[in-house]
């Protein structure tokens, strides 16, 4: 169990792509040391005894190297000839009844430096039991009771042509507070807009509440009464209240932060362990964190840093980036949150 | 964006934003977090508007247990990274710890999980609802008392199991990677669920998923497979794709569809080698849709969650009829599209170890298995006459339906073979289930 952890873990989280710097170097040093004893007369074996190897029978091979009767693998015939070089753990392999999917996939890096016996993933038989694998199939229903049944959900939108219509009251009555004169063209214009192309979830969740209305959704923003539609209950903080006065956006502080920095860094990506450090935050909570805040920052600097864009693009394109979040941001704060106030932003950076 | 009147779909998005939060232990593939980038990838593109948006209620242990072991879901329940010295023997026998790690909030995400596939087939079922999309799902590894390949409840064969109650045929189509072994073991020997899978075949996980793999009994003939190997491409996948699926609508006729799009048969997925990019994934969920069938589509694999993302957002707007732009839209999460930040992928160079030839026969065959299907099978069954007896495939059957005032068929009475558990003497029943031939090593005994 113990090296199944250290294997995963061996195995790095980055997940883009990177080449593997490789400039050709052969290492030769041992030939090299081993020409140096001097075996000539070896040598001379040891070519022979190769060359007999060349003309042997496969059959015969084996014996000679301790393998006695072949294996019989479904495929035979490619399992000798792969040279795929993957190290199975047999155990594993041969033992447990379903196969570890996880160490397999470890070992198989495609880094291998030589060559060592393939052994093929096992085939497995389909299996056969009313009681322990098949499920028997309900009866086709045609009482009028199971189909009344309802899965509970809460809805927290549902598509409506009413949207267009509340969200053209909601700007207009936005944008006549600051400019009386304001007409129903410009208000057109600005929902087709970019900003209106990405939907806030709370928004829609409150217009849904009040029944598609722009006047009253409006309302309910100004009074700072906007609900949070998908509120990760379960995994986040116990400072959250259902009754929607949540602390949900409270951000992590700046002690916090670099507290997770030197947890991150001693436990690594254990977050139960890290959780432990945390007592007033929950592990769904650093999770969140990690990889909204955090790792996102961490990227950046990735992109930037690594040699992924080179030195003389470097500055340009991490600015670049860097302009692009701040004017969606902006863009996104100003438009939004100017149209309907006291909508939280979601800003824990 | 006007949608086409005729194209129009209802469709029903089902999400709970907790799935985002639980975390499969360190260095772990499967990363739950990637449904949370779909779902906002969704929501910036401004599908969101045009959904049904659902946040389903956690599925109950009573839900779960329609088609788990009461056992293997207590164990599910009270289990915990804290108390796991307890369970140590419980583990094993349930596969979990290894793969299937026990984390933190483990019962809750499999809730989830099921309870979205739920959520989804009691909107079918009502009419409710088109298409019904549930990223969450598609697990569809687990068995009966069993986690694997990082599934713990099967939510597909629960999903289905709902929408057996509404719908004489369901049609399970699965293209991720992997076979789907967990639902096509559940429904093997029932007619009432066609189980086929597009997967890679010969050494890999799970194992199963051979083109000889029919069925038994009842079900023979209602499970396809369709063994694939590395590296293959759109074009290739489509042209094997196409027509035997055009040929199972033809035949089975089903009245719903439950597709699960598995994304580790992307390009660049961290485990799985095959080599389709969007257009080609997306490609199998638009097949469906122009069939005008309730369907359901459900998540399931996928290793590198920039990818999941792109995909599974790309088909929430294939199902929604929607084109969108391919340069991705700013979202919470923009910096792990890098360095594209585009939508589509594109295609790998590796090598496509699948030939034309290999192709045409892997298809010949599957549509041979598939010609040996009845078509369109009723529900009811027809008094089969006597001298039908005979050609019966499932003995059992021949026995019970032959006229019991006659003596039995000689080819009844010659493939009665008696059961291997009749003998059945061991020490370990009820909780040594796994080992079949007990019986015949205590007859050999007693013998």
């Amino acid at each position: 169990m113990a090296d199944e952890e250290h294997s995963r873990s061996a195995a790095s989280d980055e997940d883009e792509e990177f080449d593997v710097p490789d400039d050709g170097y052969d290492d030769e040093v041992t030939l090299d040391e081993e020409e140096a004893l001097g075996e000539g007369a070896a040598g001379a074996d040891e070519l022979a005894a190769l060359e007999e190897e060349g003309e042997m029978d496969i059959e015969e091979l084996r014996r000679r190297y301790g393998y006695g009767m072949p294996p019989e693998t479904a495929n035979g015939t490619t399992s000798i000839e792969e040279v795929a070089c993957v190290e199975i753990q047999t155990e594993v392999a041969s033992t447990s009844s379903t196969l570890n999917l996880l160490s397999y996939y470890e070992h198989h890096g495609g880094d291998d430096e030589e060559d060592k016996d393939y052994i093929p993933y096992d085939k497995k038989e389909p299996r056969v039991d009313p009681v322990l694998y098949q499920i028997t199939v309900p009866d086709f229903c045609t009482s009028s009771n199971e189909l009344q049944r309802d899965y509970p959900c809460t809805a927290l939108w549902i598509s409506s042509n009413k949207l267009e219509d509340a969200m053209l009251q909601l700007i207009q009555e936005q944008m006549k507070a600051k400019n009386p004169e304001i007409r129903l063209e410009n208000c057109s214009m600005v929902l087709a807009s970019k900003c209106f192309q990405s939907d806030n979830e709370d928004l829609l969740f409150t217009i849904l509440q009040v029944g598609y209305d722009g006047e009253a959704a409006l309302k309910a923003s100004c009074e700072n009464k906007i609900q949070h539609a998908n509120l990760p209950i379960n995994t986040w903080s116990r400072s959250y209240s259902p009754d929607g006065d949540c602390e949900h956006d409270v951000a992590f502080s700046n002690e916090e932060k670099q507290m997770f920095d030197v947890y991150y860094k001693e436990f690594g990506k254990n977050f139960l362990q890290i959780a432990q450090k945390f007592p007033e935050r929950k592990m769904g909570e650093l999770v969140e964190y990690f990889y909204r805040y955090f790792k996102r920052s961490a990227r950046l600097e990735k992109y930037v840093h690594k040699g992924y864009i080179k030195e003389k693009d470097c500055i340009d394109v991490a600015e670049n980036i860097r302009q692009q979040i701040k004017t969606a941001e902006n863009r996104k704060s100003k438009d939004m949150s100017s149209l309907w106030e006291g909508t939280p932003t979601k800003d824990l950076v | 964006m006007p949608v086409k009147e005729h194209g129009k779909r209802r469709v029903a998005y089902f999400y709970d934003s907790n799935v985002g939060n639980y975390y499969y232990g360190q260095g772990h593939v499967m990363k739950p977090h990637r449904i949370r980038m779909t779902h906002h990838l969704v929501m910036n593109y401004g599908l969101y508007r045009e959904l049904e948006v659902y946040r389903p209620f956690p599925a109950s242990f009573d839900e779960m247990t329609k088609f788990h072991s009461e056992d293997y879901i207590n164990f599910l329940k009270t289990a915990s990274p804290d108390n796991l010295k307890l369970y140590n023997k419980q583990m094993l026998k349930f596969n979990v710890g290894e793969d299937c790690p026990l984390f933190d909030g483990l019962y809750e995400f499999c809730q989830l999980s099921s309870g979205g596939s739920l959520a989804a087939a009691v909107k079918l079922n009502k009419q409710k609802a088109d298409i019904a999309i549930n990223w969450m799902g598609g697990l569809h590894h687990a068995k009966k008392s069993e986690a694997s390949g990082f599934c713990y409840t099967n939510d597909i064969v629960l999903g289905i199991l709902e929408l057996l109650k509404y719908h004489k045929r369901v049609l399970y189509v699965d293209i991720d990677v992997h076979h789907g072994d967990g639902v096509e073991e559940a429904f093997f020997t029932t007619d009432r669920v066609m189980t086929v899978s597009f997967h890679k075949y010969g050494d890999f996980f799970p194992g199963t998923g051979e083109l000889k793999d029919v069925g038994v009994g009842k079900g023979k003939y209602y499970s396809l497979n369709v063994p694939l190997k590395d590296g293959i491409t759109d074009e290739a996948y489509q042209s094997i794709f196409k027509p035997i699926m055009t040929k199972v609508m033809e035949k089975y006729q089903p009245t719903a569809v439950v597709l699960q799009c598995g994304a580790d048969s992307l390009h660049g997925d961290r485990l799985g080698p095959f080599n389709l990019t969007l257009k080609g994934h997306g490609a199998c969920a638009s097949f469906f849709r122009d069939y005008n069938v309730p369907l359901m589509m459900l998540g399931g694999g996928g290793y590198t969650p920039r990818n999941v993302a792109r995909c599974w957002a790309y088909e929430t707007a294939i199902a929604l009829d929607r084109e969108v732009a391919n340069v991705l839209p700013y979202n919470d999460y923009f910096e792990y599209f890098g360095p594209t930040y585009k939508l589509h992928l594109d295609p790998g160079t590796g090598n496509n170890e699948n030939t034309s030839e290999y192709l045409r026969k892997v298809q010949e065959q599957v549509l041979n298995n598939l010609d040996r299907m009845e078509a369109a099978p009723s529900v009811q069954m027809q008094p089969i006459p006597d001298d039908a007896i005979r050609f019966l495939n499932d003995t059992s059957l021949g026995q019970d339906m032959a006229n019991p005032d006659v003596r039995l068929h000689r080819s009844i009475m010659d493939s009665h073979v008696q059961h291997e558990g009749e003998f059945y003497d061991g020490e370990n029943e009820g909780d040594d289930r796994r080992n079949e031939s007990n019986g015949r090593e205590a007859a050999a005994k007693s013998a």
